[in-house]
């Protein structure tokens, strides 16, 4: 007997064919299932544990300003009758130049206000 | 002398509630989980009084440390929906979908992830993981392909399986080779190994693997099932027997094993049975002295 001395369940063996009877196939062996598997990569992917609430980074004021540079002091009964002036308005991006002042702060280049095209 | 609480008219009265805020849910929340009381953690989050991101992220973490992973999905989903720039909620959502086997949305969260911080290498890894199990193979070998060096060894690792998945059965075993050798006891690379010597029905890579692999993990089912493979194809029925009969020791469910233990003992039995030509020479010579 092989290394496991215990009872075993297994099926008792099909008995050797006496002359007569019929001849059996001898049973072959049915395959094992070798499964291909990639646990390790989860080892690798651990919750992320919040140290406290989350702070919202503060929204700084955009830099950049859209002005109209279409003349728009046109009077007010001239515009009614060119409805498409709005659509037909061109716009400009401004960067405001600004220059670092003694104290080290960061003020306007331009303190008049930018005329209009 | 007038108490002055006489003079306090109703519209002066500030009304204090009773009922205890968000925070003190989430403090006792915390020095239960801290004292491990994980259950009793979670029932403090149960009911919250009203919504606060930050509760909803330590119930997540609470609910995934008990393995409730469908549960922690939820909150961390409604994390995402009032903070949906918070990439460490849609990466911690994203793992919470994974486990839960829901792959197709584990993919969309970590994409999310990828999206807010390029950065993020283990959400690549996450994405690979999940786009195996999807079938998306290409797409899973493209991803492990752009792991940072940070995560070189998992990355080859995702590699490798996904070349065999494809049938690519030579760069795959270069891969796993690769792996050997910054680990030579990575039981599941060997596992994956075996796999692949049965695929291209290479006994020799099989046993030697299976052999490896015995000596790490000698309790190791893949292993023992590789061996007994072997010895059932090579005709070994003794090897094969003692094989199968401790595979059925450790995995009384494995109707292969059993199967094949009693083939095995049939053909030893069977050999047993067999006449034999008596030797008439060894007759004349007696009973042979050892």
């Amino acid at each position: 007997m092989m290394g496991n001395p215990q009872p075993s369940p297994v099926a008792p063996l099909i008995p050797t064919p006496s002359h007569g009877s019929i001849e059996l196939a001898p049973e072959q062996p049915r395959e094992f299932h070798f499964a291909v598997t990639w646990v390790t990569l989860f080892a690798h992917l651990d919750l992320l544990e919040s140290s406290g609430p989350r702070v919202q980074a503060a929204s700084a004021p955009p830099p950049l300003a859209l002005v109209p540079v279409a003349p728009s002091a046109m009077p007010a009964d001239k515009r009614s009758s060119q409805d498409a002036g709005a659509e037909t308005a061109a716009w400009e991006m401004v960067v405001p130049k600004m220059i670092r002042t003694t104290d080290g702060d960061f003020a306007p280049a331009e303190t008049v206000p930018r005329r209009l095209l | 002398m007038r108490n002055g609480a006489d003079n306090v008219q109703p519209s002066n009265i500030i009304e204090i509630s009773l009922q205890p805020g968000v925070q003190s849910q989430i403090d006792s929340a915390l020095a239960l989980r801290s004292s491990g009381r994980l259950e009793e953690a979670l029932g403090a989050l149960t009911d919250p009084h009203e919504y606060n991101p930050y509760l909803y992220t330590v119930r997540g973490e609470i609910e995934f440390s008990l393995g409730r992973f469908h549960d922690a999905a939820l909150s961390y989903f409604s994390v995402v929906q009032s903070e949906p720039d918070n990439a460490d909620a849609h990466y911690n959502l994203a793992l919470c979908l994974q486990r839960s086997g829901r792959w197709d949305a584990s993919c969309q969260a970590f994409e999310r992830v990828l999206a807010l911080d390029s950065g993020r290498h283990a959400a690549r890894l996450g994405l690979g993981a999940s786009l195996l199990y999807l079938n998306r193979l290409d797409e899973a070998l493209a991803i492990f392909y752009q792991c940072s060096d940070a995560l070189e060894g998992p990355a080859v690792f995702g590699k490798a399986v996904a070349l065999q998945l494809q049938h690519r059965s030579g760069e795959a075993e270069n891969a796993y080779e690769v792996l050997l050798s910054l680990d030579p006891n990575s039981e599941e690379t060997l596992s994956n190994l075996i796999a692949l010597g049965v695929e291209t029905n290479d006994l020799d890579r099989v046993r030697d693997y299976s052999q490896r692999l015995l000596k790490i993990s000698p309790q190791s089912p893949v292993a023992l099932q590789g061996l007994a493979m072997v010895a059932l194809e090579r005709q070994d029925h003794h090897a094969a027997a003692r094989y199968c009969d401790r595979i059925v020791q450790l995995m009384p469910d494995c109707i292969e094993a059993w199967h094949n233990l009693r083939v095995a003992l049939d053909r030893i039995l069977t050999a047993f049975s067999v006449p034999k030509p008596i030797a008439v020479g060894s007759m004349l010579a007696g009973p042979e002295v050892k």
